[in-house]
């Protein structure tokens, strides 16, 4: 039936969605520091992963990504769309590195309310909310305050909130925060299976997070990006390449928290 | 008949598969399918979640209002004058609740942004606001002996003054980790209410122009403020 369903869709529905994520010469600079120096690069379909100790211009460079902050200067465009648009924020998906909640809400009225401002119907926003907590794993719970959660819960809410409405680029900063080893395979899985028709970029300092999944890895330094490129498991371990192209003091980074 | 309908639709066919279902919605996104937000969709997307605390407080100064008037109370347009800096207090509160509750970096990756959210609570919460002062005004005007004019002077200034010295505290960062700021202000603003208890002379005939004075200024400082609150959001995290 499933695969009848997945016919029925036209192929001009289906394919020819071109996607481009643009960053172009992008800076930011803080009264006396550089956060983001002159950087560029394009991201496309698949798991992008950006690599870099912490106060690299990690979380900077994200928030600019998803419109929320300024550049100094630079451009991003996400298929010739600026980002500070609205049309550009409709498909767009965002977990922030620290996020709160109102004290009154559950996991369901969490998702709900995220799914009103993202500009879903209440009929539509139900039944993604219910599809969302039971890929997350919070169907059991959804009805419980997210004050009552552990730091494992409320990330995963988090990742929910990012998809709820089927976006196409996906940001995530630093997303297996607070996940225990099994959470964090099945967070991996998901992202794998996201990326294959999304752009999702994906932050972390640990390389292990990465390592198996990113199609493109961005190593960021000072600001800038040092090394790009394509990464595959014949090219060997990630994380003996970045010790190796920026030496043992680089290096914040671990192998796994 | 129709709802049975569609039950048995819906037991017939399986769940659509998840990638076809997402591409599908994806491509009719792109097609135009998906319409832009409107401010009615906006003002929506806002109302259901403001705190019943902020409506409850409005309902009271209403409620105060009726049952001094029931009992003939000399105090009543002062209960009231003192009441309404809780009121426009917990609205800013309210406003924003946001930076208090570490949402605001989620809220502006939104369709509707920060900016919009602000802009809905302002507006639903002003819009209330303003109809529960025109409705104190019709209420206790006759009562009071001082007239329509001078009576929303009495409530309104109370309330503005709340208000505008509450927004200037919660764009400090003291202010936005600390929602007992806008308390504090609200009971001080309260207190000088109270402290014109009794005296008259002040809202005599000759003075009133005073009043009216006052009003329309810190209208013009309440605009000035919410303009303010508007600019510190659309430049947020610089």
């Amino acid at each position: 039936m499933a695969g009848d369903a997945k016919q029925r869709v036209p192929k001009h529905i289906v394919g020819g969605i071109s996607m481009e994520l643009k960053v172009d010469r992008l800076t930011k600079q803080y009264k006396n520091k550089i956060a983001v120096d002159r950087i560029s690069f394009q991201l496309e379909k698949g798991v992008t992963g950006l690599l870099g100790a912490n106060g690299a211009g990690k979380t900077t460079l994200m928030r600019m990504i998803c419109g929320i902050l300024a550049p100094t200067s630079g451009d991003i465009t996400y298929d010739e769309i600026p980002v500070s648009e609205e049309r550009y924020r409709d498909i767009l998906g965002y977990l922030p590195q620290d996020f709160g909640y109102y004290p009154e809400f559950s996991g369901r009225d969490f998702l709900m309310y995220f799914a009103a401002l993202k500009g879903l119907s209440k009929r539509a926003a139900k039944t993604r909310t219910e599809e969302l907590l039971k890929l997350v794993g919070l169907s059991e719970v959804a009805a419980k305050k997210v004050r009552t959660y552990s730091g494992g819960m409320k990330q995963r809410l988090g990742i929910a909130q990012a998809l709820i409405n089927r976006p196409e680029v996906l940001i995530l900063d630093e997303p297996t925060a607070g996940l225990d080893p099994k959470e964090r395979v099945r967070f991996r899985k998901l992202m794998e299976e996201i990326g294959k028709n999304n752009i999702v970029l994906l932050s972390t300092h640990i390389v292990s997070d990465i390592e198996h999944i990113a199609d493109k890895v961005l190593l960021m330094k000072s600001g800038q990006v040092i090394w790009q490129g394509k990464w595959s498991e014949s090219d060997g371990s990630l994380e003996d390449f970045y010790l190796k192209e920026f030496g043992e003091g680089g290096e914040e980074m671990t192998k796994d928290a | 008949m129709e709802k049975r309908f569609k039950n048995r639709i819906r037991q017939a066919a399986d769940d659509p598969d998840p990638t076809a279902k997402d591409a599908f919605i994806r491509t009719y996104r792109r097609l135009g399918s998906c319409r832009e937000m409107r401010s009615w969709d906006i003002l929506k997307s806002q109302a259901g979640y403001i705190r019943k605390s902020v409506w409850m407080i409005s309902l009271f100064a209403l409620l105060l209002a009726v049952v001094e008037l029931h009992a003939g109370s000399r105090h009543m347009i002062m209960m009231v004058s003192a009441w309404m800096p809780f009121v426009s207090g917990i609205a800013v509160i309210e406003t924003f609740r946001s930076e208090l509750h570490s949402m605001t970096e989620l809220e502006s990756a939104t369709k509707l942004s920060i900016r919009g959210i602000l802009f809905a609570r302002i507006i639903c919460i002003g819009t209330v606001h303003v109809i529960l002062i025109l409705l104190l005004t019709v209420l206790m005007a006759r009562s009071s002996g001082h007239g329509y004019w001078m009576t929303g002077a009495m409530i309104t200034i109370p309330y503005l003054l709340s208000s505008v010295v509450s927004m200037e505290a919660e764009r400090t960062a003291f202010g936005r980790r600390n929602v007992f700021v806008c308390i504090i202000i609200s009971v001080f603003t309260a207190f000088l209410v109270i402290m014109l208890q009794g005296r008259e002379l002040y809202f005599a005939e000759g003075y009133r122009e005073i009043w009216y004075l006052a009003a329309m200024l810190l209208l013009a400082a309440e605009c000035h403020e919410v303009k303010k609150t508007f600019r510190s959001v659309q430049i947020y995290g610089r």
